[in-house]
């Protein structure tokens, strides 16, 4: 068995809303190994994000939020440490890139007062180190004018320049795992591709690890090497992204790749799956995907499907998968 | 086919004046012509920022255009007055892209789907109750949901109840701006299929404004691509889509992340849209293009036919020709 980085098992979260406890993840277990790219995939209310933000431990509730499982970086559990001890390792050795890097960056400092200040409070370097290793950083994820962006306020940079300083900074202590929360999303498509493929360089350059979490199956078979697709809270398939995308097992995979509009056809059906996500909060007994599934069985409104375990460690939670086995 | 709407060279400019600075011009929308016929479904496609709804707001008249003609059934609606407008208003609607944003969180749907036939007053109100009815019923809603407020609904119910509102009045004419965009991947397919369902069943004529190519290739006839307020490629959507011209049209399709497809290794150095019009008169797309070359900024570039009905704006194409 390689090495992992980061060793997600049976992790379950309680958070609390509108005054009372629910339950928004059930049961995750994934690993992420040295140099990989994870994809996270699912549509909104998945727990694609609690997930991210209970690994950098900044669920509100903190740690008591957390009522199982173990989140183990580079074999130290998380779950036990203490918040001073978090604040240590959360932008040194894990960071994390934000969907909207307006929200992300203080609007009344400059970018390399922010730069400066991320680098200083982890590393025992001089002021002028710090800006020389700054500018260094904003150079490598290639943007053109650093001095110029260095002094710049968030506000006078646009949309993908932004997020090149988030990554830029977000790999200033070199962490060894980066979680990057729908980093595209707000952007053009052909920004989109830019910054896609610098987070695969920035990834290949330093050996570090990403889980990247996006709602869109085109961006993660572009840029992941394995993918762990989400609903309501649970991980339903999870494996190779060639396979689950070209070869999926669970039937909300399939209706997935079914109702997104594929640009290489002319075909002109796309099978929508009925329904809608169930809320968090909604409590179900089953499977949590029967009532929109097609190829539901009764079972599966009763009972919890058993997790298969398919060659190349293909990870599927469906009755049906299971029955045929 | 008839042409519906007929722009000819509808131009936009907004002046920015600011204390200090020189006033600028922007030109959101630069001389777009472009016609709509019945039935069909026009896509606009673009980045942000490339005038795409200025345009819609300029088709609705929200906004008055600084030039050119804009023809509603033959009638040039450009210069009208708000008076003048008013009886022409139902006939061109539009389903906003924020189902979150665009819908009174004070109203019910019943009070949602009612108001803009209480604002033409052409419908007493049983016929406004059973008309609220069945639109909501068209829209795969149903009675009980006549008296929920905005919030209980889901986000594609509210597409769906943003959708009832504008076909209210029996418009001819729907503008979609990015009805889609904030939607999950699973519920846009229902929409996208209702509003495919609703053309076929009421003859509704579509501009559907987005950025997502993808979508706008499942759903248009025909595509307008727009870059800074130009149109610089307009044809049938499988020749755009999959035989494009322009060096722009191309980049764009080559970013849509398709699954299976590998990510492309062009270059890593940061570009953004960027307005060559600045330094002279010509190609705006000449600082990003690949193949720029220096007579792309000597002269007017303008949108011609290439093939039948594939029109480009690039000089590239004009000289090959």
């Amino acid at each position: 068995m390689k090495e992992t980085i980061l060793s997600i098992e049976n992790l379950t979260v309680d958070l609390l809303s509108g005054g009372e406890i629910r339950r928004v993840l059930h049961d995750i277990s994934f690993d992420v190994f040295p140099g990989e790219i994870l994809g996270l995939v699912g549509e909104s209310g998945s727990g694609k994000s609690v997930t991210a933000a209970a690994i950098m431990q900044l669920l509100t509730g903190g740690n008591k939020a957390i009522v199982g499982g173990k989140i183990l970086f580079k074999g130290q559990d998380l779950v036990n440490k203490t918040p001073a001890q978090m604040q240590a390792i959360r932008g040194k050795d894990m960071a994390m890139i934000f969907q909207e890097p307006m929200t992300s960056l203080n609007p009344v400092f400059t970018i390399g007062t922010q730069f400066v200040d991320i680098i200083r409070t982890h590393k025992a370097i001089t002021e002028k180190e710090a800006i020389q290793h700054a500018l260094n950083m904003l150079k490598a994820v290639h943007i053109p004018d650093s001095e110029r962006t260095f002094q710049s306020y968030p506000y006078e940079l646009s949309g993908g320049m932004r997020q090149r300083v988030m990554i830029a900074m977000a790999q200033s202590c070199s962490p060894s795992l980066l979680i990057a929360d729908e980093p595209t999303t707000a952007l053009d498509v052909t920004i989109q591709a830019q910054i896609l493929r610098l987070l695969r360089a920035t990834v290949k350059n330093s050996r570090s690890s990403v889980i990247f979490i996006s709602h869109d199956l085109g961006v993660i078979s572009q840029l992941c090497q394995r993918v762990a697709v989400m609903y309501a809270g649970e991980i339903i398939e999870y494996g190779v992204v060639e396979t689950i995308l070209q070869d999926p097992k669970h039937p909300y995979t399939k209706a997935l790749l079914h109702s997104i509009p594929d640009f290489s056809t002319k075909s002109r059906t796309l099978t929508s799956i009925p329904g809608t996500v169930p809320d968090v909060q909604a409590v179900m007994t089953g499977c949590r995907f029967h009532p929109r599934c097609a190829e539901r069985q009764e079972i599966c409104s009763k009972q919890k499907p058993a997790p298969v375990t398919l060659p190349e460690n293909h990870h599927i939670n469906c009755w049906k998968v299971s029955k045929e086995r | 086919m008839t042409n519906l709407l007929e722009l000819k060279m509808v131009e936009k400019y907004f002046t920015k004046r600011s204390f200090l600075e020189k006033t600028q011009t922007i030109r959101a929308v630069d001389g777009v012509s472009l016609t709509l016929h019945k039935g069909e479904t026009l896509g606009i496609v673009g980045e942000s920022g490339c005038g795409k709804s200025t345009l819609a707001s300029l088709i609705l008249r929200l906004e008055k255009p600084t030039s050119g003609q804009i023809l509603l059934g033959g009638t040039d609606i450009a210069q009208f007055s708000e008076d003048q407008l008013r009886p022409l208003r139902s006939r061109i609607q539009i389903v906003f892209q924020d189902p979150y944003s665009s819908l009174n969180p004070r109203f019910t749907a019943r009070q949602i789907v009612a108001e803009p036939m209480r604002v033409i007053r052409k419908w007493k109100p049983r016929e406004i109750d059973e008309k609220v009815v069945r639109l909501l019923e068209l829209v795969g809603l149903s009675k009980e949901h006549l008296h929920r407020y905005p919030h209980e609904f889901s986000g594609g119910q509210r597409q769906r109840l943003s959708i009832a509102r504008a076909l209210t009045n029996d418009p001819e004419i729907l503008i979609l701006d990015e009805p889609t965009s904030a939607l999950d991947v699973s519920v846009q397919a229902q929409v996208l299929n209702l509003l495919q369902q609703l053309q076929t069943d009421l003859g509704l004529s579509y501009i559907f404004i987005s950025h997502n190519l993808a979508v706008v290739k499942y759903v248009s006839d025909r595509v307008a691509v727009m870059y800074f307020g130009k149109i610089v490629e307009l044809g049938a959507v499988e020749d755009v889509m999959l035989h494009p011209l322009h060096p722009y049209t191309k980049e764009l399709i080559g970013a849509v992340p398709v699954i299976g497809r590998p990510l492309s290794e062009v270059d890593l150095s940061y570009q953004e849209q960027k307005n060559a019009a600045g330094l002279s008169a010509g190609c705006l797309y000449y600082l990003r293009c690949p193949l720029a070359k220096k007579h792309c900024l000597e002269k007017t570039i303008t949108l011609l036919e290439y093939a039948a009905g594939h029109q480009v704006a690039c000089l590239e194409m004009e000289n090959s020709k």
